[in-house]
């Protein structure tokens, strides 16, 4: 199974690697099991920077979509059709989305949402 | 046979093989290649000037022969001159290192034009294989025993021969210098399996032919250098070391010939090295 980066995309390098590879598990092109290249292989095959390959590594894992298992390497997960169809931004949206109408419905203004959430992430 | 004739057949062997037979089929390659691929039609594959390669084609043609002539000048210098053998193996192995001087040439040179093509390549598409790569897709388990076997032998060779305690015997000196050779292999290996891209057009069956020719190439030569090795400490053991000049060149002809074996033409996708069509409106 090929996959192919363009540099000339707006869309990050690490999101169209993620994309790429949902995809794949999504069409069964991937089936759970199927062993991935190594970052490094990866990386230099599309001449990309280890962290970019890394990043996107991390994010699937994440997600449950690969598992890395020590000397075997990194697989597609068991799981990882039904977690490919998951998509983290949207599901982000949707419940801050939900959060900040109950916030507004309860009388606080833009300006104390903002300052709110702010201080929260500090503190995390 | 006698033994200083059979020492003149064989490096005469040697002179017409690595000098003569091996950078004509390099030759004939190279020109096959600007014949069949002009850089009208496949512009990719010249980062540079055609001129500038069939320069360096000539330069190659030009150092084997004058190597050839020095090669047959040794031969009738060891016949003419009244010799012990002493050094004599070492005469043929530095005859050889001038052998490959061309070819290191041939090596660098590869290096720059793999250089100069990922300089020129504005392609944004990169493309990759999601699968690993792994030593045994390259070559098969039954290769991997052999040369492991043989190394193997070789230790308890060594070890073997270590308790008479030989003057000239160098111990585990041996086992360290085969084994650094293995090591080193194994890091071009690595690198040829798992590092950077070096031809940015090159399809990737085309890439795994590479990989496979080069890792089975040098299986081949660790299991020859190997068994070269023994032979010497056997030829010294058994007091019989006129023959090393012998064998050293007949270990050259193997190592020549496991070198030769490049892909076939026919095989390479030729058509990555054409421009892509332009866009029309």
């Amino acid at each position: 199974m090929k996959i192919q980066i363009d540099n000339n995309l707006s869309t990050p390098l690490f999101k169209q690697l993620m994309d790429q590879i949902k995809k794949a598990v999504i069409d069964g092109l991937l089936k759970p099991g199927d062993s991935l290249p190594s970052i490094r292989q990866l990386a230099n095959d599309l001449d990309l920077n280890h962290n970019t390959v890394a990043k996107a590594y991390q994010i699937l894992e994440r997600d449950s979509v690969i598992q890395t298992k020590g000397y075997r390497g990194t697989s597609i997960h068991g799981d990882a059709k039904q977690n490919s169809t998951v998509d983290m931004n949207d599901s982000i949206t949707t419940k801050l989305s939900e959060t900040i109408k109950s916030l507004r419905e309860s009388g606080a203004t833009d300006s104390e949402i903002r300052i709110a959430f702010s201080n929260v992430m500090k503190n995390q | 046979m006698n033994i200083e004739l059979l020492l003149y057949i064989v490096l005469f062997s040697q002179i017409m093989f690595l000098s003569y037979y091996y950078p004509r089929r390099m030759l004939i390659r190279i020109y096959t290649i600007f014949k069949n691929y002009p850089p009208n039609e496949f512009p990719k594959l010249y980062p540079e000037s055609i001129d500038k390669y069939k320069k360096s084609a000539k330069r190659y043609q030009v150092m084997n022969h004058l190597i050839m002539v020095l090669g047959f000048s040794l031969i009738l210098w060891f016949y003419v001159t009244p010799r012990t053998g002493k050094w004599d193996q070492v005469i043929v192995f530095w005859y050889f290192m001038i052998q490959f001087i061309p070819n290191l040439g041939i090596e660098l040179w590869s290096m720059k034009y793999h250089k100069a093509m990922r300089l020129l390549n504005q392609d944004a598409q990169k493309e990759a294989v999601l699968q690993p790569r792994r030593l045994t897709d390259f070559i098969s388990r039954e290769f991997l025993a052999i040369a492991f076997v043989i190394y193997v032998i070789f230790v308890g060779y060594v070890a073997y021969l270590d308790q008479f305690d030989y003057p000239w015997f160098g111990g585990y000196l041996n086992v360290l210098i085969i084994s650094g050779t293995y090591l080193f292999f194994g890091f071009i290996i690595y690198r040829a399996m798992y590092g950077k891209v070096k031809n940015p057009h090159q399809s990737y069956e085309d890439r795994k032919i590479d990989i496979q020719t080069l890792i089975r190439q040098l299986f081949s030569i660790a299991i020859a250098v190997t068994i070269y090795a023994m032979v010497q400490i056997s030829l010294r053991a058994f007091g019989i070391e006129a023959y090393k000049a012998i064998t050293i060149s007949l270990y050259f002809h193997v190592i020549g010939f496991l070198s030769m074996q490049w892909p076939r033409l026919d095989f390479i996708n030729f058509d990555v090295y054409k421009d892509k069509p332009a866009l029309t409106k």
